[in-house]
């Protein structure tokens, strides 16, 4: 017991090690850049750690509430999305046409840059929150379904002989395993399109929408120096918040499948 | 036992039945004009090598395959009727369980299937745990059991409807010798308390003989009867039948049913 | 002994012969491909004839139809090419550095797990991060031509490879790796004959995400810096409201992404074939 604990901390411990290190790193870094090779606009390069945290701490409510908005934005869509691309995988394990029909597309859209298409829908529907909802949904549909398809289709043969010899309903069916075994691909998916949401909404933003992380992006960029700590704050807030949302979703998972062998206390130890 | 074949009750008539897989003119033919009957409260094993069907012709009678030609009564009911009432238990190789469901969800699935109270039926499934001597690991999931544990919550899990009619589809082959020996002496326990009618996959001849009332013995490529053998298991203490001397004839019988006649494990057959 | 007891309701559960199966299968492949087919025609056709635009209550101007898009595609079919050469060099090129970045890091961890693993975790919360957010950065640093875009792709790949290589290096059969130490072999040979070789088929899984990552970002670092490329061209034709130009650039970028994709599918095959038959079975 004490051993485990031990060994988990000792995992976590070369993580904060590591995390440690290259912010230090990054200190010295700046400090080269800065002071020893005295690069011209060095802070847009690489900027003290120190001085980036202190102007997040001094701009701190602004960003809370810009960030607020993109993330809000984002997580309605990123929900929206979900919800359709389970409904589709679903759809697509009950009929056979259905999934003939569209799973040429599904892997057509793994290859093809959706996030391009996040321009245009902002300019055709000109209204920054729908478009950030849209784009965030349709970033994390696809994966999702290709996901939980995915997890419906590994169910094992038996397992749908034994539910066959109970004549279990489709409900049954769907109810007790198929949904069950849906689930790990599905948080696949959704660890998949997580950062994928957060990056289509800022995208819409930088193409000229009125609010969000991504404007503070690009208004701070415009001031040259004079905001450039202020730039690599709303680059520190963006990275959090797909860091938080990831995270979101990873508690989650273990919440809702526990079973999951990673999430197994013993821990398999690989060699 | 000594009733006259022809006064017991039929369970189940497997008649004429063939079954052949693949696209046209590629076919495999995995079973060639089977036919037998297996009685009421009967524990009758299909012994075979692998090939010979033994595993196909269980799916046919759980309904989980139709057959190509001929057909499979159970209960003079077409097998479909019997699943769709819930009148046979299976068990297969794998214990296939539900890894996220504890040893007792487990064990309660069919149940939950059923759509049944579980006011009704946690008793019953109290019960049917310590049957299998898992009282204190209800509460674990399948990844937390060995090998042999996990196959007493599926044969458990078999027995919560209680059906008349027990298939099992090689259940212990994946088992070390130790805990294979143990799991058979529980079936026959088992057998012995619920007076079941157990269909038996195996390929193994010292399981056959030790578990069964009669043996019906497969051929391979076409699966086909090759013989039945009769009077198999002897009445008396199962913990000692293994010592005796009529388990070694009845082994010596079954075997020369390989060995000598027709040469069965001429060419292809291994 | 008596007849078989055989009861009439039995007739009309019919058997189902093997003729009848197979001609489902047959059916059912054709319909793999005419399904689809007829399904994208039918959306290219209906976008053609306007349907969306009136469900939507869309403008020509907003939504361009399938036929401009390819008048326009015709038209200008030099700067098309020139720039797919251009987001393709920095695709590839970001794609191969970040992975290859990824790859030596995920080795490098491999020989000392310990520490090593460590330091993967935090490369994979990498994945975590738009990094989008780091494009106006590489700018800074590589200016706007082709090297910070590549720099964009190599940062959103790296973290895909060298998880994916980790764990490819990490899960192999202990007894393969008895076998190989009953062999006394060192741990350099351990490494290029079972652990590299495991590990193949994950690199080449991340090798085919990390494809359409770079995509990705490629274009969008061209939203941001540049003044050639598809990226660029997409959000200045956008600005100008050329809808079906920026529409073009889309459907070059999905022509592009799809031949990529089938390349690096042709060299998996070439190198891994043992575990592309695997697979299909």
């Amino acid at each position: 017991m004490t051993g485990r604990l031990f060994k988990k901390f000792g995992q976590n411990g070369t993580f904060v090690l590591w995390a440690a290190a290259i912010l230090l790193l990054w200190e010295a870094g700046a400090w080269f850049i800065e002071d020893i090779a005295q690069l011209t606009a060095p802070a847009s390069k690489l900027p003290y750690i120190h001085r980036v945290l202190s102007s997040l701490v001094e701009h701190f409510p602004t960003m809370i509430k810009q960030g607020a908005v993109t993330f809000g934005n984002s997580i309605t869509g990123f929900v929206i999305g979900s919800a359709i691309g389970f409904a589709l995988a679903i759809l697509m394990s009950l009929s056979r046409t259905v999934e003939n029909t569209l799973s040429p597309y599904m892997i057509a859209s793994q290859m093809i840059p959706i996030i391009g298409l996040a321009p245009i829908i902002y300019g055709i529907i000109h209204d920054a929150a729908l478009s950030r909802v849209l784009m965030a949904g349709y970033v994390t549909f696809f994966p999702v379904t290709i996901n939980a398809l995915r997890g419906i289709k590994s169910i094992k043969q038996e397992q749908l002989e034994l539910m066959r010899s109970y004549a279990a309903s489709t409900w049954t069916l769907y109810l007790k395993l198929k949904l069950k075994s849906a689930l790990p691909g599905l948080f696949a998916g959704l660890k998949l399109s997580a950062p994928l949401a957060i990056t289509a909404s800022i995208i819409v933003e930088l193409m000229g929408a009125p609010d969000g992380i991504g404007v503070l992006m690009v208004s701070s960029l415009y001031y040259g120096t004079a905001q450039v700590y202020m730039f690599w704050s709303t680059v520190l807030i963006s990275m959090a918040i797909g860091l938080l949302l990831y995270l979101i979703i990873t508690l989650l998972e273990r919440w809702m499948t526990p079973w999951q062998p990673e999430f197994r206390s013993k821990g398999r130890d690989e060699t | 036992m000594h009733l006259s074949q022809a006064a017991k009750k039929a369970e189940i008539i497997v008649d004429q039945v063939s079954m052949r897989f693949g696209k046209k003119g590629h076919e495999v033919t995995a079973l060639q004009n089977v036919s037998f009957k297996i009685y009421r409260n009967e524990f009758v094993s299909l012994l075979g090598p692998s090939g010979c069907g033994k595993s196909t012709l269980l799916r046919l009678m759980a309904d989980l395959l139709e057959p190509t030609e001929g057909q499979i009564m159970i209960q003079d009911e077409h097998p479909r009727e019997v699943r769709l009432r819930r009148k046979f238990g299976i068990v297969f190789q794998n214990p296939t369980l539900f890894e996220w469901r504890t040893v007792k969800q487990n064990i309660e699935l069919p149940l939950e299937v059923l759509g049944q109270k579980k006011s009704q039926y946690s008793a019953l499934t109290e019960q049917l745990i310590e049957m299998v001597g898992l009282s204190s690991f209800k509460h674990y999931y399948p990844w937390q059991l060995s090998g042999g544990m996990q196959q007493r919550v599926a044969i458990a899990r078999a027995l919560s409807l209680d059906p008349p009619i027990l298939l099992m589809d090689e259940p212990f082959s994946a088992l070390d010798e130790f805990t294979k020996e143990k799991l058979q002496l529980e079936l026959l326990e088992i057998k012995r308390k619920t007076n079941k009618t157990i269909v038996f996959v195996t390929h193994s001849i010292p399981e056959a003989v030790y578990l069964s009332d009669r043996i019906i013995v497969l051929s391979a490529h076409p699966g086909r009867v090759h013989s039945i053998v009769d009077n198999v298991r002897e009445e008396g203490d199962p913990s000692h039948i293994r010592e005796s001397e009529r388990f070694h004839e009845m082994m010596k019988t079954v075997r020369n049913c390989f060995y000598e006649e027709s040469g069965f494990l001429d060419g292809q057959t291994i | 002994m008596k007849e078989m007891a055989v009861p009439q309701s039995a007739d009309n559960i019919r058997p189902k012969p093997a003729a009848l199966k197979k001609g489902r299968a047959l059916k059912s492949k054709r319909s793999a491909y005419l399904l689809p087919s007829g399904f994208g025609v039918l959306f290219l056709l209906i976008w053609q004839l306007k349907g969306f635009h009136k469900v939507f209550h869309l403008e020509q101007y907003q939504l361009p139809i399938p036929s401009s898009i390819a008048v326009s595609i015709r038209e200008n079919v030099d700067v098309l090419w020139s720039y797919s050469l251009y987001t393709g060099s920095e695709i590839v090129g970001g794609c191969l550095a970040g992975s290859l970045f990824g790859l030596i890091a995920a080795v490098a961890a491999s020989f000392f797990p310990r520490t090593g693993r460590g330091g993967i975790t935090l490369m994979a919360s990498l994945n975590a991060v738009p990094i989008v957010a780091l494009a106006p950065v590489m700018n800074n640093w590589f200016g706007d031509g082709v090297a910070s875009k590549m720099a964009i792709v190599s940062v959103m790949t790296m973290a895909t490879m060298a998880v994916s290589a980790f764990k490819g290096l990490r899960s192999i059969d202990p007894t393969s790796i008895e076998l190989m130490n009953s062999y006394a072999a060192g741990k350099f040979q351990i490494f290029a004959k079972l652990r590299f070789r495991s590990a193949l088929p994950h690199v080449f899984t991340a090798l085919k995400i990390n494809m359409s990552t770079s995509i990705i970002g490629a274009i969008v670092g061209e939203f941001f810096i540049s003044s050639r490329g598809l990226g660029y061209l997409l959000s200045d034709q956008i600005k100008l409201a050329n809808m079906p130009l920026a529409w073009s650039c889309i459907v070059i970028a999905a022509l592009l992404g799809i031949i990529l994709y089938y390349i690096v599918q042709v060299i998996e095959r070439l190198v891994i074939p043992w575990h592309i038959a695997q697979r299909k079975q």
